[in-house]
Formats: structure tokens, C-alpha cells, sequence
């Protein structure tokens, strides 16, 4: 049997933000650690946030290639 | 924390994910929220509802109502735990959905869609006959079947992406959220505060990709 898509007008980043209650402590978590992970350059924004580094094609290629493509260890514990 | 849409009439953006809460699924969680998100669909799961018992069923009911399409990834069949036993959460909340596709179609109002996944071919037939006729999408336990899953059950109206610019967000994502992980000392992102950490990561990077509109930063608390 064909499979009939979902579709739907795309929401914002913001609208999907929002409707799941991301918190301004949240963001301020994210910042944090992703800036001592190195993945966002301190610099701040007009609003005060640190800026996320931009990833290169390359890297994200990287990123892409690393994708869990094969299946991890039996797990441990079940919803 | 509870949206605040869950009293209302089902938003086709939001998408109710239904998949094993076990650190060995974690990266396929990642991918699942990354994906819907990276194509505009809002993810929302049961660990949006935080009290125990009957509170939790309820809590559960509404949130699938609220939401256009479910996916229930019935990749656990075997026993597991101390105890050594089966676990129906999934199977539950797939019937869950269910009732609320029949009850879409009576009514008339915006059918519920079912999108069942699993990690092998061939078992759901025999371990489920009763959901004969909804063919599993099947990832075989990796991101990238995840990813393709998804793209195989959901389109924004605007059109679907480029796979490859969606794989290096999921890619990107993944990492940042193993980060955030281990900087949380947490094995798995089963809990509600990374969920809405791991919507922030993806967004903001799917905007960044101009996979999504920019939107302004979110209403303080």
C-alpha cells in the first residue's frame, strides 16, 4: 500500500520554539555548553547572545558522514 | 511544561513521536526531532507530560489529539529490564492514534495520519497482524534510515529539502547533542528540559541553514 505524505505549512523556528515551551534558561544552557564545546564564538549579538559558528559546507559534510549508519550496542533500559 | 495548543483542534504541524525511551535509541531520537523539525513539523512526545497515572494517560490522550500525524516506532518487541518483560507503551499509544483516525474520518474533522516504523522487515506482520495494511517504514536501527523515513511520511507544503542539506543538520545536531549530553553527565536525551534543548539546537541551526524561516527569539518565562 502507498504511503499518502503528511503535509503541512511549514512552521518557524520560533513557532516550533514556542509550542514545545523552549524556556529562555534553555537557550541559556545551550549557549552555554555549546560554547565550552567550541561550537558557538562567544561573540555577542545585538540581543546579548552568543553567535553560533557558522559550519562550513565542509564541515557539514563531515557531519553528515558521521550519521549513525550502523546500530549501536544492545541497550540497557526501555520506555 | 504543557504547549499551549493541547486544549485546541489538532495542529497539522504537530507530530506526536511514539519510540523507545533507551539510551541505545537515543541518536534515532535526535534524528526523529532533527527532521520534523528541519522541515517545519513541531515534535511533540510523552515527555512533554511529566505527572505518573491516570494523569499521564489523560495527559498523553491530549497531546496526540493535538497533533495531525503520529509516528510509533515499534522497533521493541523483545523482553527487557529487570523483570525481564515486554513493554506495550508503544503498541498503546499507537492504539491511541488509531481511535483518533477513525474518530477524525466519523467526524469529519482532519484525519489523524499513522506512520508505524521499524528497525527490521517482516516482524511487525507477525508480531501485530492487526495493523495489516500499514506497511512499517523500516530504518534498520540508523540515523540515515530515519532519515529517509521521514522524508518517505511527511512534505511542508513549501516542498521537501535537499537530503543531503537535512543529513548535515541531523549530522551537526547529533554531535551537539552528544555534547550537551556528556556536559550533563546523561547517557540518553530521554528527559523533558534536553527535549526542548535539542528543539532549540536544531532550530537554530535549520534556520542558520535556511531550512527555516527566521523567527524572532523565544517569549521570556
Amino acid at each position: 500500500m502507498a504511503i499518502i505524505k503528511h503535509t503541512a505549512k511549514p512552521a518557524t523556528a520560533e513557532e516550533i520554539r514556542r509550542a514545545v515551551g523552549v524556556t529562555e534558561e534553555d537557550r541559556k544552557v545551550v549557549d552555554r555548553v555549546l560554547a565550552e564545546l567550541g561550537y558557538t564564538s562567544g561573540r555577542g549579538k545585538a540581543a546579548g547572545e552568543p553567535k553560533p559558528v557558522a559550519k562550513t559546507a565542509a564541515a557539514k559534510k563531515t557531519a553528515a558522514a558521521k550519521l549513525v549508519s550502523k546500530k549501536p550496542a544492545p541497550r540497557t533500559t526501555s520506555k | 511544561m504543557i504547549s499551549e495548543d493541547r486544549s485546541l483542534a489538532p495542529n497539522p504541524r504537530n507530530v506526536f513521536v511514539n519510540v523507545p525511551y533507551d539510551a541505545q535509541y537515543g541518536p534515532l531520537f535526535t534524528a526523529i526531532i532533527t527532521c520534523l523539525a528541519g522541515l517545519g513539523f513541531i515534535p511533540r512526545c510523552g515527555l512533554e507530560t511529566q505527572s505518573g497515572g491516570t494523569d499521564r494517560l489523560r495527559g498523553i490522550f491530549e497531546l496526540i489529539s493535538c497533533c495531525g500525524a503520529s509516528i510509533h516506532d515499534l522497533s521493541r518487541m523483545d523482553l527487557s529490564g529487570t523483570l525481564q518483560v515486554p513493554r506495550f507503551n508503544m503498541p498503546f499509544e499507537l492504539g491511541i492514534a488509531y481511535a483518533l483516525q477513525s474518530r477524525g474520518n466519523r467526524q469529519g474533522r482532519p484525519r489523524h495520519k499513522i506512520y508505524v516504523f521499524d528497525e527490521r522487515r517482516r516482524r511487525l506482520e507477525a508480531a501485530l497482524s492487526d495493523m495489516a495494511g500499514f506497511d512499517p517504514l523500516i530504518h534498520r536501527g540508523t540515523q540515515e534510515g530515519i532519515l529517509y523515513a521521514i522524508l518517505d511520511c511527511f512534505d511542508p507544503q513549501t516542498g521537501p529539502p535537499d537530503d543531503e542539506k537535512l543529513k548535515g543538520l541531523v549530522g551537526i545536531v547529533s554531535e551537539e547533542v552528544l555534547g550537551l549530553q556528556r556536559k550533563r553527565g546523561l547517557h540518553d536525551p530521554f528527559s523533558f528540559s534536553i527535549f526542548r534543548q535539542i528543539i532549540d539546537i536544531a532550530t537554530r541551526r535549520a534556520e542558520e541553514d535556511g531550512l527555516l524561516a527566521a523567527g524572532s527569539p523565544p517569549h521570556p518565562t
